[in-house]
C-alpha cells in the first residue's frame, strides 16, 4: 500500500521541563484511518499540531507523498481540524469568506471557480448553498463542525488530522459526522488521523490505533488486535474501563 | 418519595420584544437514593433546568411551574437565606463550565475548604479546624483522581486545564456531603480511565450513602452504566422518561431510539465502518421552533397529527409524548 505520510524520529521539547514529545516514527497509508488515544495531557494534540506543521519540531522529519509519488506543498495535502474547531472560525467572516481563504492562499483559481468549489464543498459536508451567507453565531454546534470540516477538505487534502472532532457533537449529529467522514474516505481516498476519547467510535472507524503516554507512542496496532489483546498496562486500563461501561449483553 | 420534583416547568426567555419557550412543560423527578440521567442534544435545555433548580435564572426571564419542590418545599419562591441553606446542606451542583463557576481570584484549595460545612469540621481550636479542613480537602482530591494535591490547591482556576477544573468542582460537591448531587456534564472531554473512576465514585456514594444523583450528559455509555432511570429532553420538551433498562430495550419515542442507536458500543451486530443510523437534519434554533411536536421536521414517523403537541402518556412508570410511538403497533 502506498504511504501518504512518513514520520521519522519526530521530537519536541516543551518549555515545561517535565514534558518531552518523541522520538516518534509512524507511517500513514492512503485511505487509512488512524486513531490516537491516551490519557489527558499526554501530548496527543501536540503531535497532531506537529503533523500538520502548525508547530515546528525540534528534530526529525515529516515527509508527505502526493498520489503521484512526489512530495507536494504541505498546506494542500494535509489539513487539520482543531480541538475546539468552532473557536477556530472567525465570527466576523461569512462562511463563504472562511472557505475562500485557503483557496486564495493556496491556489490561483478565479472567482467563479472558487464560488463553485465552495458550493460543492458545502453540499459535500451536508450543508446547503445558503449557508455560504451565514455567520458563525447563526449556526448550531454541529453545523459549525461541518464548516470546519469543509474548510479542511476544500483543498482535497490527502490527509486530514482532526483533534477530538466528535467530542462537542450531539449524538445524532455525531453519527451524521461519522457517516460523512466514512463517505469522504471512500470518495476521496482520504487518510484520516483523529484523536478521540470515544473508544466506541474509535473501534467503529479506525483501522489502526496509536496509544500515547508522556509524549511517547507506547503501543500501536490494528484496531481489533489492540482491543482484543492490549499489551501495555495503560492500554489495558483504557480499554478495560471502556469495556466496563459497555452493557454486558452487547459484548 | 421524590426528593426533587418538577412538574410542567416552563421557562421563557425574552427575545426581540417577545418570549421564546426554552423549556416547555418539563417534568423531572429524582427519588431518594436514585440515580437519574438527564439526556438530550446540546441546546435542549439541560443546563437551564439545572439553573432553574439552583435559582440562578436572570430576573427578567419568566419561569412558571405547577410544582418545583425540594423535599416537599417549593423552590420557586424561597427566601434568599433559605435557598442558600438548602444549596449549602442538601443540594450540590457541579456546573458544566468549571472556569466560569469558580472564583478566579481565590486558590482552588481555599475554595474547596470553604465548601466544607462547619458541622463537618473536627476540632475545637482554629488550628485543629484548619487542619481538619485541609485533610478533608486532600482526601477528596485524591478521590476525584488528583494525585498532585499540593499543586492544585495552590493554583488559581485559570491555571488548570479543563478536566482538572471539572474534578475540583466535583470535589467541592463531595465535601459538602449533600443529599443530592446534580452533575452537569461532569465527564465531557475526559479520557475513559478518569471517566470510569469518576463514575465509580458517584456510584459508590450512591450505594453506600444513598446520595441521589442527577447526571446530566449525552454520554450514553456513561449513563447506562450507572443510571437507574432516564429522562430524555428534546428542544426543551420532555419526550420520554422511565427505567433505564426499559428505555434502552424498548424506546417508545423516535428521538430516544435515535439517541440509543447513535452509540456504536450498544450494538454488537454493527460491521466496522458501516453507516450509523441517525435522524437527518439538525436541531432547530430557539428562534425557529417548529409548532407542535418539536421533533416533527426530523421525525421519520411524523404525520398530520404531529402539528399538535402530543400529550403525556403513561405505561406504568414509563412516560412518553408522541402521537405514533414505536412498538405500539406490535402490542
Ligand atoms: N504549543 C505548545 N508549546 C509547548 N508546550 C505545549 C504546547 N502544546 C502543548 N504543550 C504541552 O504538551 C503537553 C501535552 O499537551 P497536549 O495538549 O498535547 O495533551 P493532550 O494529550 O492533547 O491532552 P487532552 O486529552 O487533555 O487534550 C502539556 O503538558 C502541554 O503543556
Ligand atoms: N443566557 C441565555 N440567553 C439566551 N438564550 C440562552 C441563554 N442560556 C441558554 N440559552 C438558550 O437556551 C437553550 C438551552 O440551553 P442549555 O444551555 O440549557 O442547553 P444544554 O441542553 O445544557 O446543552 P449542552 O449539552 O450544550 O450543555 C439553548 O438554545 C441556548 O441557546
Ligand atoms: S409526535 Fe409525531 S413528530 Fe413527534 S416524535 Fe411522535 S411521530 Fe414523531
Ligand atoms: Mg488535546
Ligand atoms: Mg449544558
Amino acid at each position: 500500500m502506498s504511504n501518504v505520510l512518513t514520520v521519522e524520529d519526530l521530537e519536541y521539547r516543551c518549555a515545561d521541563p517535565g514534558f518531552k514529545l518523541g522520538p516518534i516514527s509512524l507511517e500513514i497509508a492512503r485511505g487509512e484511518s488512524i486513531a490516537i488515544i491516551g490519557e489527558n495531557q499526554t501530548g496527543k494534540s501536540l503531535l497532531a499540531k506537529l503533523l500538520v506543521g502548525a508547530i515546528e519540531p525540534h528534530g526529525g522529519r515529516i515527509s508527505l507523498h502526493c498520489h503521484d509519488g512526489k512530495t507536494g506543498p504541505r498546506d494542500q495535502s494535509i489539513r487539520m481540524m482543531f480541538q475546539f474547531s468552532s473557536h477556530a472560525l472567525n465570527p466576523a467572516l461569512s462562511v463563504a469568506k472562511i472557505l475562500e481563504e485557503p483557496l486564495l492562499r493556496n491556489t490561483d483559481m478565479d472567482k467563479v471557480s472558487r464560488e463553485q468549489l465552495i458550493e460543492e464543498t458545502l453540499l459535500k459536508v451536508g450543508l446547503l448553498r445558503e449557508h455560504a451567507y451565514h455567520y458563525r453565531h447563526m449556526l448550531s454546534d454541529g453545523q459549525q463542525q461541518r464548516i470546519a470540516l469543509a474548510r479542511a477538505i476544500i483543498l482535497s487534502p490527502n490527509v486530514l488530522v482532526a483533534d477530538e472532532p466528535f467530542a462537542a457533537l450531539d449524538p445524532s449529529i455525531r453519527s451524521q459526522t461519522v457517516n460523512l467522514l466514512l463517505k469522504l474516505q471512500k470518495e476521496m481516498g482520504l487518510s484520516f488521523v483523529f484523536i478521540s476519547h470515544n473508544l466506541g467510535i474509535v473501534r467503529h472507524i479506525a483501522d489502526k490505533i496509536l496509544v500515547m503516554d508522556k509524549g511517547q507512542i507506547i503501543e500501536s496496532g490494528k484496531t481489533d488486535t489492540v482491543f482484543k489483546w492490549p499489551q501495555h498496562d495503560i492500554t489495558k486500563r483504557l480499554i478495560m474501563s471502556h469495556q466496563s461501561l459497555v452493557p454486558q449483553q452487547t459484548l | 418519595m421524590a426528593l426533587l420534583d418538577i412538574k410542567n416547568l416552563t421557562l421563557e426567555i425574552p427575545h426581540e420584544g417577545d418570549y421564546i419557550r426554552a423549556l416547555d412543560k418539563v417534568n423531572l423527578s429524582v427519588n431518594e437514593g436514585e440515580v437519574r440521567a438527564l439526556v438530550g442534544e446540546s441546546g435542549s435545555g439541560k443546563s437551564l433546568i439545572v439553573s432553574a433548580v439552583s435559582g440562578s435564572i436572570p430576573k427578567h426571564w419568566r419561569i412558571t411551574a405547577d410544582r418545583m419542590t425540594w423535599n416537599g418545599e417549593s423552590l420557586l419562591n424561597l427566601s434568599k437565606s433559605r435557598r442558600l441553606q438548602i444549596m449549602n446542606e442538601d443540594i450540590a451542583i457541579v456546573f458544566q463550565n468549571p472556569l466560569s463557576s469558580l472564583d478566579p481570584s481565590v486558590t482552588l484549595g481555599e475554595q474547596i475548604q470553604e465548601s466544607i460545612p462547619s458541622r463537618l469540621v473536627d476540632g475545637k481550636w482554629f488550628w485543629q479546624r484548619n487542619a481538619s479542613r485541609r485533610q478533608t480537602t486532600i482526601k477528596t482530591l485524591h478521590k476525584v483522581g488528583i494525585r498532585a494535591h499540593g499543586d492544585v490547591m495552590r493554583a488559581y482556576p485559570h491555571e488548570m486545564p479543563y478536566d482538572v477544573g471539572q474534578r475540583v468542582m466535583l470535589a467541592m460537591a463531595l465535601v459538602a456531603q449533600p443529599k443530592i448531587i446534580i452533575a452537569d456534564d461532569p465527564t465531557r472531554g475526559m479520557e475513559t480511565t478518569t471517566k470510569t473512576q469518576i463514575l465509580k465514585l458517584l456510584t459508590r456514594l450512591n450505594k453506600t450513602r444513598s446520595v441521589a444523583i442527577l447526571f446530566v450528559s449525552h454520554d450514553l455509555l456513561a449513563i447506562s452504566s450507572m443510571a437507574d432511570t432516564m429522562t430524555v429532553l428534546y428542544c426543551g420538551q420532555t419526550v420520554e422518561s422511565g427505567k433505564m433498562k426499559h428505555l434502552r430495550k424498548r424506546p417508545l419515542h423516535p428521538y430516544t431510539k435515535a439517541l440509543i442507536d447513535s452509540a456504536p458500543s450498544f450494538r454488537n451486530d454493527l460491521p466496522p465502518k458501516s453507516m450509523l443510523p441517525n435522524l437527518g437534519g439538525s436541531i432547530p434554533t430557539l428562534q425557529h421552533l417548529p409548532i407542535g411536536c418539536r421533533l416533527g421536521p426530523r421525525c421519520p414517523r411524523a404525520q398530520k397529527a404531529c402539528v399538535n403537541v402530543p400529550g403525556i402518556r403513561h405505561i406504568h412508570d414509563h412516560t412518553y409524548s408522541c402521537h405514533y410511538p414505536l412498538h405500539r403497533d406490535k402490542r
